[in-house]
């Protein structure tokens, strides 16, 4: 978490306090996709390599399908609901 | 379309560790390979958002009413799954430390496992590490209708993981909005676990 902040805050001052050029923002735009594709490979990786979770997913699947159902349901009718609310004059 | 290239991204992992093929090395550093690259794409973002002077002014705007969103995503994600619970025979403060966990698998699986031991902390390192790909399907379609769904949806992952999803699927002023909706939750969730924890004792 704290190697997270410090790149976030180092990008930040980079992005505020020099005025780089079109090329370079493209560059770090296009680096953005291929560093989520590595990291998507290695996070599935990962999870392949975990039998605990092979199993727990064969025999509490009903119960972890409906958490996560729930769960982002009620997110996004949250965050739909707040966004029309606030919207309004 | 950055929705289905993460889905497709993720299952090559999990073929590729399920076919035996990678050499052993590489199976062993996965995790520091993805943490480098999360690195790389969040300070990528940050010099994005850097440059993004016009929208810092406009999330200054919206003013307190912003963390609403956080707040209202950690109360809604806890109390409905506390009612799963319910109806599933399962402890409602343990379901509501698994759902109010918003996404944040690596210290749900552990926090809860601590508590309700081992067999609930791999149900919340399961669905909340489900929650996070979920996202990374959803979020590009959510998004176009809903930039605050999309947050909401990402929960703690805002801040981290899908905060360059959301830079790419909303504008500068979502990814603000994430990065403020994701820090809080992420400040938030182990108090909240410890709370949940402490009650049902």
């Amino acid at each position: 978490m704290v190697w997270l902040v410090l790149a976030l805050l180092a990008g930040l001052a980079v992005g505020f306090l020099f005025r780089l050029p079109s090329a370079i923002l493209q560059w770090i735009d296009c680096s953005i996709v291929f560093s989520l594709i590595l990291m998507l490979v290695s996070l599935g990786i990962e999870a392949g390599n975990e039998p605990k979770l092979h199993h727990l997913l064969d025999h509490r699947w009903g119960l972890v399908v409906a958490l996560l159902g729930i769960v982002a349901f009620a997110s996004l009718l949250w965050g739909w609901v707040l966004e029309r609310g606030l919207r309004k004059p | 379309m950055t929705g289905i290239v993460a889905l497709i991204a993720f299952l090559a992992g999990v073929l590729l560790a399920e076919v035996g093929i990678l050499p052993s090395a590489l199976t062993a550093h996965a995790e520091r390979i993805g943490f480098g690259a999360l690195c790389w794409m969040v300070f990528a973002v940050g010099v994005w958002l850097g440059t993004q002077r016009e929208a810092w002014r406009q999330v200054w705007k919206v003013g307190w009413w912003l963390l609403l969103l956080p707040f209202g995503t950690l109360v809604v994600s806890s109390l409905s799954a506390a009612v799963i619970g319910l109806l599933w025979g399962i402890s409602p403060a343990l379901a509501a430390a698994i759902g109010g966990a918003c996404g944040w698998y690596s210290l749900s699986g552990v926090a809860v496992a601590k508590r309700w031991g081992a067999e609930a902390g791999l149900i919340a390192f399961s669905v909340n590490f489900l929650r996070e790909l979920l996202a990374f399907g959803l979020v590009p379609l959510v998004a176009r209708f809903s930039p605050w769904a999309a947050i909401a949806l990402c929960g703690a992952t805002a801040a981290d993981t899908t905060l360059p999803l959301l830079a790419k699927a909303t504008n500068a002023q979502g990814a603000f909005t994430g990065l403020i909706s994701g820090g809080f939750i992420t400040a938030s969730v182990p108090l909240l676990v410890t709370l949940l924890a402490h009650w049902s004792r």
